[in-house]
């Protein structure tokens, strides 16, 4: 495997078991921040729509297995949020600028993949999917967005704009 | 034909790639309730295994973090033991219920701590440190001395995921132990509701509701609810009935675990009225 997609997947792999047993041990309720999401969407930002997809799916998938949740959601939710995610990708220098539109991307795809992920795996009625779509939609997604913050953290090339 | 189809899939092939990506995952969700996926999911056990053996020096850091601050502020070592000692009071009172509630009951119950709250958009899933081994099934119903936990939906070895009633896709066939009204029971995401119930039937605050004898999934006579408000002013034929459930849902650390064999057996429960 090249150096190419062995970093984004040794970082996947390590976010991933974060997700589930850190965030599951730090969160509150669904004060939960969704730290796979991040690293995908970072890396769809960076190498393009199709690795994206692609590895949303895998891992989705593996979190699905993972965290005894509704098998195919996660990936079905995560797989679309990394596709829009894509068109914002840079894949000609193959890096991510670190400015606040990057964060607004995240906040947007974050949203997107929880909506989608609510519509997929929960049974609901017209009257609970406002309550259900800012309890579960709109706070994580904001949550992730904080979390996302971290990205300041890495060392990188480009100033912050 | 072919050049035209290789040009198609080169020139559109992230559009391709996300509509197979995309229809092999609703395949996937067609699968959830097949015995393959099944036991695929119980991968999952691994992980909960993992969270058990991190949770417990994990919570004592930061408990003990933001005790020590709090008691740097209060400059007291006197309130941190106080704490502590009502922290295992009310642990030993939840255990002693729990004791009572095997003696006055015949049938035999497995009792379980709950290693895991977890909080999803579908509900609340609590993980149990009780397996197959320790003579758990799935489907199990899981109770306290007050009431309905939940159900028992996957299960490995040493661990078992319970459904509790705090999910969006649990409907419970319920009854109004004072007058027989009879509804069903479901969880909006904020409040527990009881819909169906008729204008005419006599429903009040404080009303108790157990599960009826045309659940499929429950026996009959566990208490679930406590009526908090019961209008009869609404423009449809039923009531708006909320509640909220007997047991502590938020507060619980143990449970007991009933056998689906056992499920015509009485018991006796002792909810606060």
């Amino acid at each position: 495997m090249s150096n190419r997609y062995f970093l984004p997947v040794f970082v996947l792999s390590v976010l991933l078991i974060l997700q589930l047993t850190l965030v599951e041990l730090i969160s509150y309720e669904n004060f939960k921040p969704d730290l796979l999401l991040i690293g995908l969407i970072y890396y769809t930002l960076k190498f393009g729509q199709i690795e994206g997809i692609v590895s949303a799916f895998v891992f989705g998938l593996l979190f699905d297995l993972l965290s005894n949740g509704v098998i195919g959601a996660s990936s079905i939710s995560k797989v679309i949020a990394t596709f829009i995610a894509g068109y914002f990708a840079d894949t000609e220098n193959n890096r991510v600028e670190i400015s606040t539109n990057l964060f607004a991307i995240i906040f947007f795809v974050a949203l997107v993949e929880r909506i989608t992920y609510i519509l997929v795996a929960v049974n609901l009625d017209f009257k609970s999917l406002l309550i259900v779509l800012v309890q579960f939609g709109l706070i994580p997604a904001a949550v992730t967005l904080v979390f996302s913050l971290f990205i300041l953290l890495m060392p990188r090339e480009t100033e912050l704009r | 034909m072919l050049y035209w189809l290789i040009k198609f899939i080169n020139n559109y092939r992230q559009y391709v790639i996300l509509a197979l990506l995309i229809l092999f995952s609703l395949f996937l969700l067609t699968l959830n309730d097949s015995n393959r996926i099944t036991n695929l999911r119980k991968l999952s056990f691994v992980v909960y295994g993992l969270i058990d053996y991190l949770k417990s020096p994990l919570d004592d850091f930061f408990y003990y973090k933001k005790e020590n601050e709090r008691l740097r502020r209060e400059n007291t070592e006197l309130t941190k033991e106080l704490l502590e000692l009502k922290k295992y009071d009310i642990e030993r009172d939840e255990l002693y219920n729990l004791l009572n509630f095997k003696k006055t009951n015949s049938a035999s119950f497995i009792t379980s701590r709950i290693v895991l709250k977890s909080v999803d958009v579908v509900g609340t899933k609590f993980v149990l440190d009780k397996g197959a081994e320790d003579g758990v099934h799935v489907n199990s119903i899981v109770l306290t001395p007050s009431g309905l936990v939940g159900y028992v939906s996957d299960l490995s070895d040493h661990y078992s995921i319970v459904h509790s009633i705090a999910n969006y896709n649990v409907r419970i066939s319920v009854i109004n132990q004072r007058t027989g009204a009879i509804g069903i029971l479901s969880w909006d995401g904020e409040k527990f509701k009881v819909y169906n119930v008729n204008k005419s039937s006599d429903v009040k605050e404080g009303d108790i509701f157990t599960t009826s004898q045309f659940s499929s999934q429950f026996p009959s006579g566990i208490p679930v609810l406590k009526v908090t408000s019961a209008f009869r002013e609404t423009e449809l034929l039923f009531y708006d009935i909320t509640g909220t459930p007997t047991s502590d849902l938020v507060r619980i650390n143990y449970c007991i675990i009933m056998k689906p064999n056992q499920f015509n057996e009485k018991i006796n429960f002792t909810f606060e009225k």
